[in-house]
């Protein structure tokens, strides 16, 4: 599956049972996550773009975008590639 | 009506179950809303009418049950009660709803035995795609839930005729039961459309029409003949047709009829959907 620990990792943050670990010590626990430094770094700047570019599951990523204070609107406009992210 | 002496008896529903409709009711025109909600009352009716003691859900989750890490195609809740996934944002009332833990321990026991092996667990918490229907539909809140969740986020997803092999395999498992119940079928999902992804505020009439034409002409095969790639294309959620296909197979040879068609309504960016497929 393209981007299932990515995915994985999002959903981890967003809703599993690293969400209070991720909110206080977000580097350990990107540290910890076993995924590439450039994904890390998307992840740590919330970089929405660069996640949908490396597959992360739209609705793993929809998630782990509102739960950054993104609107909706924000969102989709940031991966229907309108440059607007 | 309704008790499990026979599958032609078991009241079988479907409608759509996307999360506008509670959130924001009022984007949508009035004649939507009033027809909709219309629609989940004739559905709820037939639900009452069977006196049912429990609903098998053939339902569809967003990420609350199944992850990457854990996806099967096919998990049945056997616990004696079923939390709610808490969704303040879509006005849904995080009720815990009883389970049926002999019933679907029968089910789950029933299917093995016939060469299905679905996963099963204790602990499923139910979100939107089985609460908003439930609310909608005004299901008591003493009725039981077996929720059966279709894996179609997670690929590779059960295929299309493996879904309608599932509800016929229910329909017989219920058939067999001793326990006496009166049971309700509900199958819940979208048609199509899209979540997270580019062209989430449209539908594709053309799929649904054609899909749910299939439906009502009990030709199933031809419901069963759309490749993962053409249900991509139709949007992500499109995906969740699966569980309409359970109900089809759980209610054959019976066909459904059309309570609510609106290709497209404004304002909740979907088309609004619902089947019945009465008692005999």
């Amino acid at each position: 599956m393209n981007g299932a620990a990515l995915t994985q990792f999002l959903i981890d943050i967003t809703r599993g049972d690293r969400k209070d670990a991720f909110a206080e010590t977000p580097d350990v626990v990107l540290a910890s996550s076993g995924l590439d430094e450039n994904l890390r770094a998307a992840i740590r700047e919330r970089n929405i773009g660069a996640l949908w570019e490396a597959h992360a599951h739209p609705m793993a990523l929809l998630y782990f975008a509102r739960a950054s204070g993104w609107s909706s609107e924000r969102y989709y406009r940031c991966i229907e590639g309108t440059g607007r992210c | 009506m309704g008790k499990v002496d026979g599958r032609s008896a078991i009241p079988v529903v479907a409608s759509v179950h996307f999360p506008y409709m509670t959130a924001w009711p009022d984007r949508a025109a009035q004649d939507d809303r009033a027809r909709t909600l219309a629609g989940f009352e004739r559905l709820g009716q037939a639900l009452r009418a069977a006196r049912i003691d429990t609903i098998v859900a053939f339902t569809s989750e967003h990420i609350v049950n199944l992850q990457p890490r854990m996806a099967p195609p096919f998990v049945i809740g056997v616990g004696a009660s079923h939390e709610a996934f808490p969704e303040p944002h879509f006005n849904l009332d995080p009720i815990t709803r009883p389970g049926d833990p002999a019933l679907a321990q029968h089910l789950v026991r029933h299917l093995h035995q016939g060469g299905f092996d679905v996963a099963h667990s204790s602990q499923l918490r139910l979100d939107h795609g089985t609460t908003l229907p439930l609310a909608l539909l005004g299901v008591a809140s003493n009725v039981a839930v077996v929720p059966v969740i279709i894996n179609s986020i997670f690929a590779p997803l059960p295929t299309l005729p493996r879904c309608l092999a599932l509800g016929a395999a229910v329909a017989q498992a219920l058939e067999a039961s001793a326990l006496g119940r009166r049971v309700g079928i509900v199958a819940t999902g979208g048609i199509s459309h899209t979540v997270g992804a580019p062209g989430v505020e449209r539908n594709d009439p053309a799929f649904d029409s054609a899909f749910l034409a299939a439906l009502r002409e009990g030709d199933l095969n031809r419901a069963c003949s759309y490749s993962d790639e053409l249900l991509d294309a139709a949007g992500n959620g499109t995906h969740e047709i699966r569980n309409w296909l359970a109900a089809a197979g759980a209610a054959q040879p019976r066909r459904p009829v059309e309570i609510t068609a609106i290709p497209y309504a404004a304002g909740w960016d979907s088309g609004v959907h619902q089947l019945l497929w009465e008692p005999a």
